[in-house]
């Protein structure tokens, strides 16, 4: 009965080391990419050229090849960010699925010893 | 003999509270609620929004569950840990794999202190990786807490993740010592039993204490989470369960450990730093500690006011105790673990005044975030249930009641072990040994007032 629960838990327990790395590699479930910062902000509080006062008319010069490097790099942080996180979920997957695994196999040996003990007294 | 044996009712003489407790469904169908509730916290905080102020996850955690959570140890005491996720998960990995081998030596010895480390490392850390404003560093450090739970369990036999481990559970100890609940054995009945100790082993239809305890000595809360397995197993219904004063449990402690003593004081230092984090006087003490130390790095300033908030009421709490001893005599040590205890009551007081403000100026932040996995846009507005006024009031008003409390509870203490001293410089001396802790005491109530007069700022 235990081994028969055992078996698929631990299956999905590496399932679920695995997951998140293909899901990465993917660029699928971005729901836990964390938010990217849209630049900094100035002591005025202005994020960007076009807030800062007195460079309004200047918004206009550079706004599209800003835009693109601004969407290319969150994308780059993005994809490390979700890489990042699917790692770390792999390795919480990864080190329970071997705690369960470990602890299981010590469980058999302990009671085969047992048993063995038993049968030896008899 | 110094508890007070003055015969309470006892709540399972009632038939409907002894019908709950001896039922098979208590408490494992509230475990599989909050179990199922820690399925969607983690979902939420794992994959759900990655701002805090959206994330389900967040809100149930730090906007409810954690400003409750003192609440209940008082009320109710150590009841959580009986419906605790983990415990489940613990309980799982049992049944499922577990090696059963016995609590090591050493985690019994220095477990407290393992827990005593593990609250202070968790609450720096949280506010140097920002863990309670980040969705996925609050699911980071739950799944870091369920990967120490299954390894335990694994391992070794009952719940010794929550008896020497949890730092939630050395949290609970404390408060749980000043709670309103009590469960204890019959002695009488139970010198005629026969049962070997069924309350502690377990019989076949119910499990062994998961906490280790021994009801039949069991002398303080701190490690009764109410769960009723004792009450399942007893064949003479030597169980008793019934209501006390706050407090009580505080005034006859029979062995003070310095190590609960140094947690109480060190609670108190990480509400204090915790409150000063969130108010505007901050960014002054980041900008003083910086010119002190020559260092912008944030991390390092705030270890530095870390260390200086958890140390000054350890330290406060030793100066008080050599103050006392060179009034009255007796030894430091001995002193500083007696009347650490009289600082829970003003631990708790503080506490939960601190998490009032985020429960009560940010609790509807809890249906809003609710209603936003289902897509629905709740509008903006405030999140808070009452004027930050009301919040004051409350506010003062715990201190207050904390800070009548501890001064009792210090003044039990010093009758208590003026009854059981044949030192003649201790008997007579009451006052005198309870001035230095009354001090301090007040000093730490009327810090906190000051602080909760300033505007604080929102975890959401």
């Amino acid at each position: 009965m235990q081994t028969r629960t055992l078996i698929p838990l631990t299956a999905a327990l590496v399932a679920l080391a695995l997951v998140p790395v293909t899901t990465a590699a993917t660029g699928h479930g971005n729901h836990s990419v964390p938010a990217v910062s849209s630049g900094v902000t100035t002591a005025s509080g202005a994020r960007g050229m076009a807030e800062m006062p007195g460079m309004e008319g200047m918004s206009g010069m550079d706004s599209g090849a800003a835009q693109e490097r601004q969407h290319s790099s969150r994308g780059t942080e993005a994809a490390g960010a979700l890489k990042s996180h699917a790692i770390v979920l792999s390795s919480f997957a990864g080190v329970n699925a071997l705690v369960l695994i470990s602890a299981f196999a010590l469980r058999r040996r302990d009671r085969r010893r047992r048993l063995h003990a038993e049968r030896g007294a008899v | 003999m110094n508890r007070v044996t003055a015969p309470r009712r006892n709540l399972l003489a009632y038939r409907p509270v002894a019908a709950v407790a001896r039922s098979r469904f208590f408490p494992a169908s509230l475990q599989w609620v909050t179990t199922l509730v820690f399925v969607v916290i983690i979902w939420q905080l794992v994959l759900g929004p990655v701002a805090a102020h959206d994330n389900l996850g967040t809100a149930l955690t730090w906007v409810l569950w954690w400003p409750l959570i003192p609440i209940l140890f008082v009320a109710v005491g150590r009841f959580w840990c009986a419906v605790c996720p983990f415990g489940w998960l613990s309980d799982q990995v049992q049944k499922l794999v577990g090696v059963g081998r016995p609590v090591p030596a050493f985690l019994k010895r220095y477990g407290i202190w393992i827990i005593d480390a593990s609250f202070i490392g968790i609450t720096w850390a949280d506010h140097v990786w920002g863990i309670v404003e980040s969705p996925w560093g609050s699911g980071v450090l739950l799944l870091l807490m369920a990967t120490a739970v299954v390894a335990t369990a694994a391992l070794f036999q009952r719940r010794a993740f929550c008896r020497y481990v949890c730092f939630i559970g050395g949290l609970a100890g404390n408060y749980s010592r000043a709670g309103m609940v009590e469960l204890r054995a019959d002695a009488d009945v139970c010198a005629t039993c026969t049962s070997r100790a069924a309350c502690f082993n377990g019989t076949e239809a119910t499990p062994p204490c998961p906490l280790f305890e021994f009801p039949r000595t069991m002398e303080s809360s701190a490690n009764c989470t109410l769960c009723a397995s004792c009450i399942k197993s007893c064949p003479n219904g030597a169980i008793t369960l019934s209501v006390r004063p706050p407090t009580r449990e505080l005034w006859f402690v029979r062995s003070p450990k310095v190590s609960e003593s140094f947690l109480a004081a060190a609670i108190m230092g990480i509400v204090l730093v915790q409150n000063v984090t969130m108010l505007g006087i901050w960014t002054d003490t980041l900008a003083w500690i910086e010119s002190l130390s020559g260092t912008t790095s944030y991390a390092l300033s705030y270890t530095i006011a870390f260390v200086v908030a958890i140390s000054a009421p350890v330290v406060l709490l030793l100066a008080a105790s050599r103050a006392a001893v060179r009034l009255t005599g007796g030894s430091t040590r001995e002193s500083f673990a007696r009347f650490g205890y009289a600082l829970i009551p003003i631990d708790i007081a503080a506490h939960i005044a601190h998490n009032l403000f985020h429960l009560l100026a940010e609790g509807k932040s809890v249906y809003t975030t609710a209603v936003g996995v289902f897509g629905v846009e709740s509008g903006g507005g405030s999140a808070a249930l009452v004027g930050s006024d009301t919040i004051h009031v409350l506010q003062y008003l715990l201190i207050a009641l904390g800070l009548a409390a501890s001064i009792y509870t210090a003044h039990r203490i010093a009758r208590s072990r003026e009854a059981t001293s044949t030192s003649p410089r201790i008997v007579g001396a009451r006052r005198l040994v309870l001035a230095p802790y009354a001090t301090l005491i007040v000093g730490v109530a009327a810090l906190n007032l000051w602080l909760f007069a300033l505007p604080m700022s929102h975890r959401m």
